[in-house]
């Protein structure tokens, strides 16, 4: 009876994995900005999901106006959704993915901030794609403005830029 | 002197202020100014602020860091001149201008202000960096060539990056220093306003504590004053109480031998007298009269006062009874050149049902005060309907007499006070008049007053609920004036002179007299006995004594006998005994008339005496003209009068 069970868990394991393969990424034609690793489920460079800018933009988009500690004005970002940026890669019992800056900064940030809270990938800054100097190409931001319980260090920490890599762990 | 009494007002008040409401309001002071304390310890703007200091040491090390790497890779492309090494070292240097924008803007730039020393390195730093940018901006093969100039800024960059870091790192412990002394400041003040504030609170509590005892201690006390005001209140009416008992009994008591003064003084006069001693029993019989007058007054309101008041309920003709009152005064009246004129308002002449001796004896008290204290004048008695209460009887008696000075108008109706003491000697009386006749009036269930106005006269005023019964035809000016009333006339003026009847003083003179009785005295008492003896005599009647109840009926067994005078209190056998024993014999005396001869003038004692088969009774002391007239009577006779 429970070796029935279990089979039936498996075959069903089977079933969604081919379900997810179906869905496989497409090739980036641009320069590659971001690369993705770890556990997920959907790739197109390896064990990895590498995109330019053009499938970033494919993706769910979303505005957030706030503040941050970095500008002394109210800014508008715009950018991929982090949880589309999930559902993309197809990321599988992950809890902590760590965020890669160029410049080897890194920064742990829980799967489920992601999930949670409407935090965005963000390309553009007031309208304009961000430069490696402006902080580009990818800025981590958290509607700080909209939830004020995340305007502390913690936050301030996880909003990582010029970021490079995401790998999920 | 008005502007001393508002400072010492103000002052007052201030004082009020402090007292009541300096705790409270220290208290809410001490209160608010924690919660503004604790506001500031978890200002949001504040921690943002600190949370910036540590990232702008953090940026400063990052610049540094990042310098270095670009720095490195120059020297590897100096080396190599490999383009891929070029591609890293221009995104080296696009990530070290990023970092240009921390220095220059947002809260981290502020805190490079935080001292000269960090601002001029970080202006420093940010002004290389924009050389090596105008360097890249003329493109890559520019900057391939310009690279040894590249080179030395980035070195340059490197020694001030690090004095930067070194810098900002003192910054930031400076910082830190000064906001855990801040915040250990703002902790210390928060501190010590909770210390105040707890023995604000402390005290408030205290003092509420102590106003609940004091409220409750003085709630106690109360209750002990109450309890200890009504037991006081019932001793005093206890007291009050035995007094009236007291007095009571003794004006009763006294009455007993002053009934024997008055009669031996009374049988003295018809003796053959010389004028000086005829003059000296006059002054002895009014002497007596006067204190038996004030014996019966005391009597009387002694008893009212004790509650043993009791209403008669009998018929009367309202205009003979004032008119008998007022014709017993015209003499006395007519001496002191003052009218009474009666009137009596035709809607309320008629037969009434009430206590008719009170009502008597209340227009005998105000007619006789008006006349006492009305010299040339006139009094006048008018009696009408009360317009304010149907059914009730308006009396008023007004006089052109001294009147009543305002001072002594409050206490006219208490007992024992006359308008002065100078009146008491001129005029005499108890002064218990007026008081009697407010209690008697009370009882009946009537009210009593009077108005006055001095020099110019009284007017005292009466309201009864009366019972009309019938219409009366009484003609009014014939109307006699009955011997009973003569009686009462008596004990009201007591200067009167009594009415002396002249008849033969030797009894044996007139035995074969047709109206000769055979009169049995039953009295204990040797002095009554005498009193009786030589009353019954004058009147010409034959007396025989029985010391008590069974004497009597021995004598009755013997010798024929026409009426009966009964004592109540005998020794052996008591004058109730003795009626019921002779109206239930089977002899020939049962149906002799028996009146009672009683000290208790009281309506139950003389239903006890109907009650027994007596068939009337007699108040002691005994009054000639009363003893006529029970004679008359019982006797079925008329006794022959010679008046003066």
């Amino acid at each position: 009876m429970r070796r029935i069970f279990l089979e039936f868990i498996c075959v069903v394991a089977l079933l969604s994995v081919g379900v997810v393969h179906a869905q496989a990424l497409p090739e980036p034609n641009g320069a590659v900005i971001l690369t993705v690793s770890g556990k997920i489920t959907h790739t197109n460079f390896g064990d990895r999901a590498v995109f330019d800018r053009e499938m970033l933009e494919a993706l769910e988009q979303k505005i957030t106006e706030t503040t941050t500690p970095w500008s002394e004005t109210k800014d508008r970002y715009e950018g991929p959704l982090g949880r589309a940026l999930l559902d993309a890669v197809g990321v599988e019992g992950a809890e902590t993915m760590v965020i890669t800056a160029l410049n080897d900064y890194s920064a742990e940030v829980p799967v489920s901030d992601f999930m949670q809270i409407d935090v965005i990938l963000a390309l553009k800054h007031n309208d304009a794609y961000m430069r490696v100097r402006d902080k580009g190409p990818l800025f981590v931001i958290y509607p700080f403005d909209d939830e004020p319980k995340l305007k502390n260090e913690l936050y301030y920490n996880r909003s990582v830029w010029q970021i490079r890599a995401i790998e999920f762990r | 002197m008005r502007e001393f009494g508002s400072k010492t007002h103000i002052k007052h008040f201030l004082a009020y202020v402090l007292n009541v409401w300096l705790l409270p309001i220290c208290a809410v002071v001490f209160l608010l100014a924690s919660l503004v304390l604790l506001y500031s310890l978890h200002d949001r703007q504040n921690q943002v602020l600190s949370a910036a200091r540590d990232d702008a040491l953090w940026a400063a090390y990052q610049l540094d860091r990042e310098n270095l790497k670009l720095s490195t890779l120059i020297a590897k492309y100096q080396l190599d001149l490999d383009p891929h090494t070029w591609d890293e070292l221009s995104l080296r240097f696009e990530i070290l201008y990023s970092r240009l924008g921390l220095l220059e803007r947002g809260q981290l730039s502020e805190l490079f202000d935080s001292s000269p020393q960090t601002r001029v390195l970080s202006n420093q730093i940010v002004q290389r960096v924009r050389e090596m940018d105008a360097i890249f901006e003329r493109g890559d093969d520019y900057a391939k060539q310009s690279l040894a100039q590249v080179d030395v800024l980035s070195k340059d960059i490197l020694r001030l990056s690090e004095e930067l870091v070194t810098r900002m790192k003192g910054v930031s412990a400076q910082i830190i220093i000064s906001d855990r002394q801040y915040q250990l400041t703002l902790y210390g003040y928060l501190g010590s306003l909770v210390i105040l504030l707890a023995i604000v609170v402390s005290m408030i509590i205290f003092f509420i504590i102590r106003k609940m005892l004091e409220a409750k201690h003085a709630r106690k006390n109360a209750e002990l004053l109450a309890a200890e005001l009504q037991l006081t209140a019932i001793k005093a009416e206890a007291a009050n109480n035995s007094k009236s008992e007291f007095l009571a009994t003794m004006s009763h008591e006294i009455r007993t031998p002053m009934n024997g003064v008055l009669g031996m003084v009374t049988l003295l006069k018809e003796t053959p007298l010389t004028p000086v001693q005829s003059d000296y029993v006059s002054t002895i019989y009014g002497s007596a009269s006067a204190l038996l007058t004030i014996l019966n007054d005391i009597l009387d309101i002694s008893k009212l006062e004790a509650g043993r008041f009791e209403i008669d309920d009998a018929e009367f003709d309202l205009v003979s009874t004032v008119s008998e009152v007022t014709s017993l005064f015209s003499v006395a009246a007519a001496k002191k050149n003052t009218r009474i004129q009666t009137h009596v308002d035709e809607e309320v002449k008629g037969i009434y049902r009430s206590d008719a001796g009170r009502v008597r004896q209340v227009l005998l008290n105000l007619v006789g005060n008006a006349v006492k204290f009305t010299d040339e004048g006139s009094v006048i008695v008018s009696v009408r309907k009360d317009k304010l209460r149907p059914g009730w009887v308006w009396f008023s008696i007004k006089d052109t007499g001294l009147g009543i000075p305002d001072d002594a108008k409050n206490k006219l109706f208490t007992a024992f006070t006359q308008a002065d003491a100078s009146t008491s000697r001129k005029f005499g009386g108890t002064g218990l008049g007026l008081a009697i006749s407010k209690r008697i009036v009370e009882c009946l269930g009537g009210k009593i007053g009077f108005s006055s106005l001095t020099g110019v006269g009284s007017r005292f005023y009466f309201t009864l609920p009366l019972t009309y019964v019938a219409s009366s035809n009484v003609d009014v000016s014939s109307l006699p004036i009955s011997d009973q009333m003569k009686a009462l006339f008596d004990q009201v003026l007591e200067s009167q002179p009594p009415r002396v009847l002249t008849s033969e003083l030797n009894p044996a003179l007139n035995t074969e007299s047709e109206n000769r009785l055979r009169v049995l005295v039953v009295e204990d008492n040797k002095v009554n006995q005498k009193v009786a003896i030589g009353l019954l005599s004058k009147l010409d009647q034959q007396v025989l004594i029985a010391e008590n109840g069974l004497e009597a009926l021995e004598v009755l067994e013997k010798e024929k006998i026409d009426l009966v005078f009964m004592d109540m209190q005998m020794p052996i056998m008591d004058g109730l005994a003795a009626a019921r024993a002779i109206r239930s014999s089977n002899s020939l005396y049962k149906e002799v008339p028996i009146v009672a001869m009683t000290a208790n003038a009281m309506k139950e004692d003389r239903d006890n005496c109907l009650a027994a088969g007596m068939n009337d009774y007699l108040s002691k002391p005994i009054k000639k003209a009363e003893l006529e007239q029970m004679v008359e009577k019982w006797g079925q006779i008329v006794i022959k009068k010679e008046s003066t």
